[in-house]
């Protein structure tokens, strides 16, 4: 059975301000959930919900089979955690993950029990007697993950809880939690606007924009076929590449470039009336590739670009340049010796090429 | 009769209006005909003197009050200042409980490990509860509210709105003061529901709206309201461009979209409405504009 249902919710205030439309999911046991999306996009409010801290205008949720609407957020065996650390600064580590257990009147056993488990867990025994004021961001973040532990909760929600870390920080404990996921094995709905964590993290990701579902699926299917222009833009870094153009017989033709669509996916465009029609061309920065390192295949269509911009990241080099007008990134390799102002040899792979309804912006299929 | 009293006693003191503490060493009269209160040092009066005294005059008995009661009283029903922050600087944080209502105790016991061990924790209501808080002692700011909420919500499950008030001297204006940011705390969680944390500012333009008068607000939704309707996301695109700072690239990653788009939008504003998009004056109207239209949807409802 399903852990957590969300069926057809929705998120009014007053005003006619619609936070969240139509919201369906249906979560596994175990499952790590990420919610991501731009700020505003009703992602926090949809955790709120499933928490009781929030009232759902209409719709249905349910855990375990049972509806939960009405039935009052301390009730709900959930416990969260927030980017804001949610920590008591007077009091102790320990102090600050017995608190909740205190309120739900656990015997004194019991609560040093589950404190110290919890401790353990996360690698925090030797701060139990200290303020919050003494720990590092990382630490003060495992003591809040501490206070949701020690509740023994079925479901766990995160809203951001790493974004107030440095970005060294966040990926070590970005690594922590889902070793911590896979140790407690609690079903998790994480959210974050951040896609690299999302895709990372998530066993499945909810995308959304406007308070809308964009689209849902495991890290590998968003990225790879994403279901409109705005989660192929979303989702990835450096974000997918897009342009618009006309398809033509045999390829997209952006000013007087045509690039060459394969057979396949050229007919299938065809038979959906696309020819002589502009549409959006998405491609993502690691799918061009620089002349001298590629074995050229029949769908790899050449384009030379003047670079106006070569970033070394590392591993890669990021290559900033214009298509007629349109910008875009291609993700080489860092052997590639290519300069600003120099003029690259670059190759489109238009077998891994998106193709988007100019108006719908949904992918054409 | 005072001047006796005066002759008899050395400690003997005298107040017009009643005195905010009684001293555990003194004794507390009130003389109904000169209407005015008195004290003497208990090691001055014997047992005779206390027999007339009490005889003449009404003793005001000395009541132990916990800062707590004093307060309630102060705040809520004229009590007297309370002695010991008489002309402190301090400020009151409400904080309103939307979905349940948490024992006072635990609660109590959750906000001292949050403020100073010093602030005076009140329960209003059963769902509205208040920290009395020393300037001195006071916590930073809007983040460390919204983690106060945070904490408070993890522990209570519940659904929280917290004011912020202002600073104001202990004296006898202040439970004036403090009702008038009940009143305003009340506006902003019916304005504006969305929000958890507030403060003046947030209110301030409610209160303009309010008292606006009537052919100011009819020319803003005439003129920007009326002519935006068809097209609203406008408006909101223009108050989203004001509150980035006019920065055209963090509006448009922040509306997600492109940045001709929002100079589109810009421009399409500027032609109906006749209000520049790059000045103060503009945002001042946009605001105002932003606000009417809420209004009017709530209204309509």
């Amino acid at each position: 059975m399903e852990k957590v249902v969300l069926k057809n919710i929705f998120k009014k205030y007053e005003g006619d301000v619609t936070a969240v439309k139509d919201f369906n999911l249906a979560i596994q046991d175990q499952e790590f959930i990420v919610l991501v999306g731009p700020s505003g996009c009703g992602k926090s409010t949809t955790l709120r919900m499933i928490a009781g801290l929030e009232e759902i205008s209409s719709g249905d949720f349910l855990i375990d089979g049972k509806r939960m609407n009405d039935v009052p957020p301390k009730d709900r065996d959930i416990a969260m955690v927030f980017q804001n650390y949610a920590l008591y600064p007077h009091m102790t580590v320990f102090d600050n993950m017995a608190f909740g257990l205190k309120l739900r009147k656990f015997s004194k056993q019991e609560i040093k029990e589950r404190v110290h488990n919890a401790a353990a867990i996360l690698d925090l025994e030797k701060y139990l007697d200290r303020k919050p004021k003494a720990l590092s961001g990382g630490q003060r973040q495992r003591v809040a993950l501490g206070r949701a532990i020690v509740r023994d909760a079925h479901i766990f929600l995160m809203d951001e809880p790493l974004s107030n870390l440095d970005a060294k920080l966040r990926v070590q404990m970005r690594a922590e939690i889902t070793k911590l996921h896979q140790r407690l094995k609690t079903t998790t709905i994480y959210v974050t606007h951040d896609q690299t964590e999302a895709m990372t993290m998530a066993s499945r990701l909810v995308v959304m924009k406007d308070g809308i579902v964009q689209q849902i699926g495991t890290p590998e299917e968003v990225y790879g076929t994403p279901e409109n222009k705005f989660v192929g833009g979303f989702i990835g870094s450096p974000s997918m590449n897009f342009f618009k153009g006309v398809l033509q017989e045999g390829g997209i033709k952006i000013g007087d470039t045509v690039l060459t669509v394969p057979a396949e996916q050229h007919q299938l465009l065809k038979e959906q009336g696309y020819i002589q029609k502009e549409l959006f061309l998405g491609i993502r920065p690691e799918h061009i590739y620089e002349g001298s390192s590629v074995n050229l295949e029949s769908f790899f269509t050449e384009v030379t670009a003047n670079v106006e911009v070569s970033e070394l990241t590392g591993a890669e080099l990021m290559l900033h340049t214009q298509l007629h007008g349109q910008p875009y990134i291609a993700r080489v390799n860092s052997d590639t010796k290519i300069a600003q102002g120099q003029l690259a040899k670059l190759f489109f792979d238009m077998s891994r090429a998106h193709f988007f309804d100019l108006d719908t912006e949904v992918r054409i299929r | 009769m005072t001047i006796q009293l005066q002759e008899l006693f050395s400690t003997y003191q005298r107040y017009k209006v009643k005195p905010v503490s009684l001293q555990d060493d003194s004794y507390c009269f009130y003389s109904p005909q000169a209407e005015e209160w008195f004290s003497v040092a208990k090691r001055e009066v014997s047992t005779r003197d206390y027999e007339w005294l009490s005889t003449l005059y009404i003793e005001i008995m000395a009541t132990v009050s916990t800062p707590r009661e004093e307060w309630h009283a102060f705040l809520y029903t004229q009590g007297d200042i309370p002695v010991k922050q008489a002309a402190k600087q301090m400020r009151v944080i409400q904080l309103v409980f939307s979905n349940d209502s948490p024992s006072f105790e635990d609660l109590s016991e959750a906000l001292l490990n949050f403020f100073h061990s010093n602030s005076i924790i009140l329960q209003a209501s059963s769902k509205h509860f208040i920290v009395i808080e020393y300037k001195a002692q006071s916590i930073n700011g809007k983040e460390d509210f919204i983690a106060l909420i945070r904490t408070l919500e993890v522990d209570f499950f519940a659904r929280i709105h917290l004011y912020q008030g202002e600073f104001y001297v202990v004296d006898e204006n202040f439970p004036l003061k403090f009702q008038r940011e009940v009143q305003w705390f009340e506006e902003c969680i019916h304005y504006k529901n969305t929000g958890q944390v507030y403060s003046f500012e947030m209110i301030l333009p409610i209160l303009l709206m309010k008292q606006m008068p009537s052919s100011i607000l009819q020319f803003i939704e005439q003129q920007i309201v009326i002519p935006l309707q068809s097209d609203e996301e406008l408006l909101n695109t223009v108050k989203v461009f004001y509150e980035c700072g006019l920065n055209s690239s963090i509006t448009s990653k922040k509306l997600h979209i492109h940045r001709n788009t929002l100079n589109y939008r810009l421009q399409k504003f500027q032609d109906i409405t006749n209000i520049s998009t790059k000045s103060m004056d503009g945002a001042i109207v946009v605001y105002f504009a932003s606000f009417l239209q809420t209004f009017s949807k709530n209204a309509q409802k």
